[in-house]
Parts: structure tokens; sequence; C-alpha cells
């Protein structure tokens, strides 16, 4: 999964974007105590830009975003390359959940996400 | 009517009246004459035989005797010359009656002397130096056969002489003048009763009628339609009172039948109003509930982010610990612990604001009114904001303008919204920029005017800028909720907000207060400030 990056074994290389400070540095600090790589981005274009750049074995997007929402960078993620995504939101909207899981649904390879949830579950 | 009636009923009256009393004054002067007429001819009888023996005396003691009768002013004999030759008054005996005098005047008009006379002819009247009439007349003595046997008459004369006899009128004019008199008071007694008998029955069939027609007219006129007409008669006047108390009744119906469609017609709006109203109020209800829905949304979303991270944080702390670092940390641990604690105490401040303003926000309902001046809240404000504008390099102003009347309000409300405007117009104006903050009268009662010349608002934001949570201030800088509150305060005082803003060139912010709140506009207040919406022009 990491073969070309050269980080080691078990190490994730992780995406975050949210444009809130608090929430995205509080997870950033989360997942690099346990050893894993981490990107932060404070918006949808500047994740394109890691994503285009950069390969991550998941992406947390925050939904509600000044600019590109987080639905809108998962649809552009998925048309470039198959990177898990985890929708973050603080609302408890229904409504936006569902759109958010028929986005994830739309991935063309959600089992490489599988992996995951055992190692950064407890961070969510 | 009643006068002119009278007035011509005694014309009439007064006329007839006249007419019979000369009518009785001819009668009475013909009746006077008759008995003048008897008494000359009575007299020529007595004096005849004396007069053929030419008895002077016997003559005159036959004059004296009828001359003494009452009523008999004068009776004498003159001769055809006009000498007077017998009198009942001695002392003219032997005078010489000109032949012009009225006496004589009948006769002797023309060329020749009349020897035949009318009886109207030989009367005469005559007035007394005292006023009394007296009635006179003359016969003449004729000449006749025997007069010529021994006398020197010659038998060509055909008069001799004339009697002449003067009565007084004055008994016949009393009785005339107390006919008069009689005839007056009976005028004036008979017009009295016919002009009262005629008011009285004008009254009672005409003048009656017609004030009880005028009165009910009056009473109807002024809106009574029970006013009806007594019919006391069969006439003109009585078919006049049916008529007119047929039109009221009719009037009375045509009326009682509006008042009750006008009745049923308002009971309708009434009841169409009140589910209106109910209607209304259901759906601020619903509206109010899907604003604090929202509110509840944004806030939830507000304070989950900080209380995320806080989360975040404090287990990622713990963790640390628990995993029994061995040793002290490390100087780049305790700096790391300390930038996760300071962030962790930023973010529980951030939501304690959020708290604060939302309390703030909630209690905005209950405001409590008095009659203030804003002069001293516009000066406290500028002693508040005083420091600040100068650290910032912004000049203050404010200015209150005269004649500026008390508006009853909350103050510390009032003073909140100038404040909340104020402290957002420093921050949005670079150093070397204005903020003025100004009250004036206006004819919505006053006006506050908090204007800068800031960056100004880009206008996507204008529609946004009342709703809760909005903001443009960096996160931690503002939660969004002080010009929400700022709108409440305003919609709480029955006032309005409005909001001018250019680009580059500044933002002016209009608060109008009416003078006091709308009578019962109470309840409305607390209802509406849930559910802010901003108007901009």
């Amino acid at each position: 999964m990491s073969a070309t990056t050269g980080v080691p074994p078990g190490t994730l290389r992780i995406l975050i974007v949210d444009d809130e400070t608090i929430v995205r540095d509080s997870l950033a600090a989360w997942f690099r105590q346990d050893g894993h790589k981490v990107d932060v981005a404070e918006g949808g274009k500047e994740a394109l830009h890691l994503v285009s750049a950069s390969r991550y074995d998941i992406a947390f997007l925050d939904i509600k975003m000044p600019g590109m929402d987080g639905l809108a960078v998962a649809e552009q993620i998925a048309a470039r390359c198959a990177l898990p995504v985890v929708m973050l939101t603080a609302y408890s909207d229904r409504e936006l959940v569902a759109r958010a899981a028929s986005t994830a649904s739309a991935q063309p390879e959600p089992a490489t996400a599988t992996g995951t949830p055992a190692r950064i579950g407890p961070a969510i | 009517m009643g006068l002119g009636l009278g007035l011509g009923a005694a014309a009439i009256l007064g006329l007839a009246n006249q007419l019979s009393l000369d009518r009785q004054r001819t009668q009475v002067e013909g009746l006077v004459a008759l008995s003048a007429d008897r008494l000359a001819d009575m007299a020529r009888r007595a004096t005849h035989d004396a007069m053929l023996r030419n008895d002077a005396e016997g003559v005159r003691r036959v004059v004296a005797n009828i001359g003494s009768q009452e009523g008999v002013t004068r009776i004498r004999v003159y001769n055809k010359e006009g000498r007077v030759r017998v009198s009942s008054l001695p002392a003219e005996e032997g005078t010489l009656v000109p032949i012009h005098s009225e006496e004589c005047i009948a006769c002797h008009a023309g060329p020749q002397p009349k020897a035949g006379l009318e009886r109207s002819d030989r009367i005469r009247m005559l007035r007394a130096p005292e006023g009394e009439r007296i009635l006179g007349i003359i016969a003449p003595i004729y000449n006749e056969p025997a007069c010529t046997a021994c006398h020197v008459h010659p038998a060509s004369q055909r008069v001799l002489g004339v009697l002449d006899v003067r009565l007084s009128m004055a008994q016949a004019d009393a009785m005339v003048r107390a006919s008069e008199r009689q005839l007056t008071y009976g005028l004036l007694a008979t017009g009295t009763a016919v002009v009262g008998l005629s008011f009285l029955l004008l009254w009672a069939f005409v003048l009656r009628p017609v004030k009880r027609l005028r009165l009910a007219m009056e009473r109807a006129g002024d809106g009574d339609l029970t006013a009806r007409v007594p019919v006391r008669s069969n006439d003109e006047m009585g078919r006049l009172a049916r008529s007119w108390n047929e039109m009221t009744e009719d009037l009375q119906h045509a009326r009682s039948d509006l008042e009750g469609l006008n009745r049923t017609l308002e009971q309708r709006v009434e009841e169409k109003t009140r589910q209106l109203e109910d209607t209304h109020r259901q759906m601020v209800v619903i509206e109010k509930m899907a604003s604090l829905g929202k509110l509840a949304a944004v806030v939830a979303h507000e304070i989950n982010n900080p209380l995320a991270g806080i989360r975040t944080y404090a287990r990622l702390l713990r963790r640390q610990f628990a995993g029994g670092a061995a040793g002290p940390p490390t100087t780049e641990q305790a700096a790391e612990t300390d930038r996760i604690l300071q962030m962790v105490d930023g973010e529980a401040g951030r939501c304690g604001d959020i708290v604060r303003n939302l309390l703030a926000f909630s209690r905005q309902a209950g405001a409590r009114l008095a009659e203030e001046d804003l002069a001293p809240i516009v000066e406290r404000c500028r002693m508040l904001l005083k420091h600040q504008a100068e650290m910032l390099g912004v000049t203050l102003e404010t200015r209150v303008e005269p004649g500026l009347p008390k508006v009853v309000c909350d103050g510390a409300q009032v003073q909140q919204i100038i404040l909340a405007l104020a402290m957002n117009a420093l921050e949005a104006t670079p150093s070397d920029g204005r903020v003025s903050i100004e009250a004036a009268p206006d004819v919505y009662g006053v006006r506050l005017v908090i204007a800068d010349t800031g960056w100004g608002i880009p206008k996507e934001h204008l529609d946004h800028i009342f709703e809760p949570f909005f903001t443009t201030k960096e996160a931690g800088k503002g939660v969004g909720l002080g010009l929400a509150v700022v709108y409440g305060i305003v919609n709480a005082h029955h006032g309005r907000i409005d909001v001018q803003s250019e680009p580059g060139r500044g933002t002016t912010f209009t608060v109008r207060l009416p003078v006091r709140p709308p009578e019962g506009a109470e309840a409305a207040a607390g209802e509406s400030a849930a559910s802010p919406a901003g108007e901009k022009t």
C-alpha cells in the first residue's frame, strides 16, 4: 500500500482537511502521536493539490467548509484516485449524512478502506 | 297666517259696519227731515188763519209756541223780500235774509226763482258754532184765493214768503253715535271671536298636526325612526300623517334588515380575522420553532467543533501520560503540552463566549423600559470606546443633535446596540479612519447613526449580517452573534435598522427607534426577536 514512499510498515499517510484549526490540529496531533504521517489542509483546493502531489492511505474531510465543501472535494478525489475518504461533520443532519454516504459509495474501491478503522478508529 | 286671517276678517266686518252705519245715518236724517217737514207744515197750517187776518201777534204766538218745543232751535217766517217777519228768536225780527244765503239759494240759484221744490231740495244741513248739527227746512207759503181777496198780494204772485224751521240733530246724532259704538263693540267682539275661532281651528287641524309632523321629521333626521305621528283625521293632514308613518316604518324595517346584515357581516369578518390570527400565530410558532431548530444546529456546530478539539487533545494528553514516559518530560514535550493546553483553554473560552452571547440573545425579549435621555448613553459609549479607538488609531466622533426627545427604551440594551455597532465599525476601519456615532431627532422618533470609513461589507454578505453566527472575522475573534443581538433589540423596541455599505468606502448603520412603543405591542416584541431577518438598503 505504501511501498514507494519509504515510510515504515504500519505507518499510514493521512490527509486531514478542515477549516477549523482546533479540529484539524488535534486530529493531526493524535495521529502523529501514533506515528502516522499526517498532512493538513485548510480547504478543498489545497487538499486536491496535496492529493495530486502525494499518495495518501486515507483522507478525513470536513463536510462544511467555506468555498468548496467536503462532498465536492470527495467527488474530485474519487475522480482522480482510489483514496478512502472519511467525512467529518459536527452536524447531525440526516440529509447531509445521506448525501455523504452516497458520495462514499460512488468510490471505485471502497474495500481499500476496510483495514483502516481498527487502527484509526479511536480518534473518531 | 292667523294674523292675516284676523286682519282680513276685521277689514270685511269693518266695511260692512261702515256701510250699515252710513245707511242708518241716512235713515235717521230722513226721519228728522220728515218730522221737520211736518213741523213746518203744521206751523204753516197753525198760522194760516192768523196770516189771513194779518194777525202778526197770533202768528208770533204760534211760532213761539212751536219754537219752544224740544229740538226746535228756531222757526221763523220771512216775506218774499227776505225780511224776517216773525221768529222764535224775537231779536232777529225785521232783519233781512240775503237772497244768496243758504236758506234762499235752493230757489234763487237760477235767474228765475223756483215756485215748487222737492223736499230734498228744501233741506240743508248746518253746523252750529258749538259743533252741533242742525237740519234746516224751508216751506214756501203759497198765494191762495183767500189771500188775494183782502190783501195787497196780487194774484200773480205765487209765493208770498217762506217758513224756515231748524231742528237740532243732536239727539239723532247721539243715537247714531250710540249705535256706532254698539256696532263697533259688536264688531270687535265678533272679530275677536272669528279670529280666535279661526286660529283654534287652524291650530287644531293644521298647525298642531304640522308641528307634530315636523318634530317627527326632526327625530327621524336625528336617526330615531320610531318617531310616529298620531292620525286624528281623515283629511289631507290625516293622510299626510299616515303616509309619514308608513314611510318611517318601511325605513325602520329596511334599517333593521341592514343592521342585521351588517352584524352578520361583522361576525363573519371577526370569525375570519380570528381564524387568520390563529393561523398567523401558528405560523409564528412554526417560524420560531424553525429558527430555533436552525439556531440549535448552528450552536451545535459552533460548540461541537471546539469540543471535539478539546476532547481529542484531552485524550492525547491522557494517552501521553498513561504511556508512562520514563523520567521528567523533555523540554520539547513540555512545550507541546503547554501548546495543547493553551489551545484547550482558548477553545473552552470560545465556547463560553458563544454561550454568553446566546444568553444575551435570548434575554432581549425582557426589556426593562424607562424614559431615557440618549445623550448620556452616547457619552458613556464614547468613554468605553475611546481607549480602543486610540489603540487602533481611529478617530471616534460622537454628536447628539439638540432637541433630541427622550425615548422609552431599555437604556442598557440601547447602549449595547451602540457599542456592538461601534465596536464592529472600529474593527472594520483601518488606522487614520473615522468612526462616528450620531443621535438625532427623526420623523420616526430618534435616529442613531453609526458610520465608519472602513473596508465596507461585500454585497453578498449584506443579506446575512443579521443572522446568528454569521461572521467574517477570523476564527476566535467573534462568534457572529453581535448583529443578531442588535437586530433583536431593535425589533423588540419596535424600531428598524438599515445598513448601507460600499466596499472600500465604509459602512453606515442607521437605527430608528420610536419615542415610545406602540400601544398593546408588548407581546409581539419577544416573538419576533428569535427570527432575525435584516432590512437592508
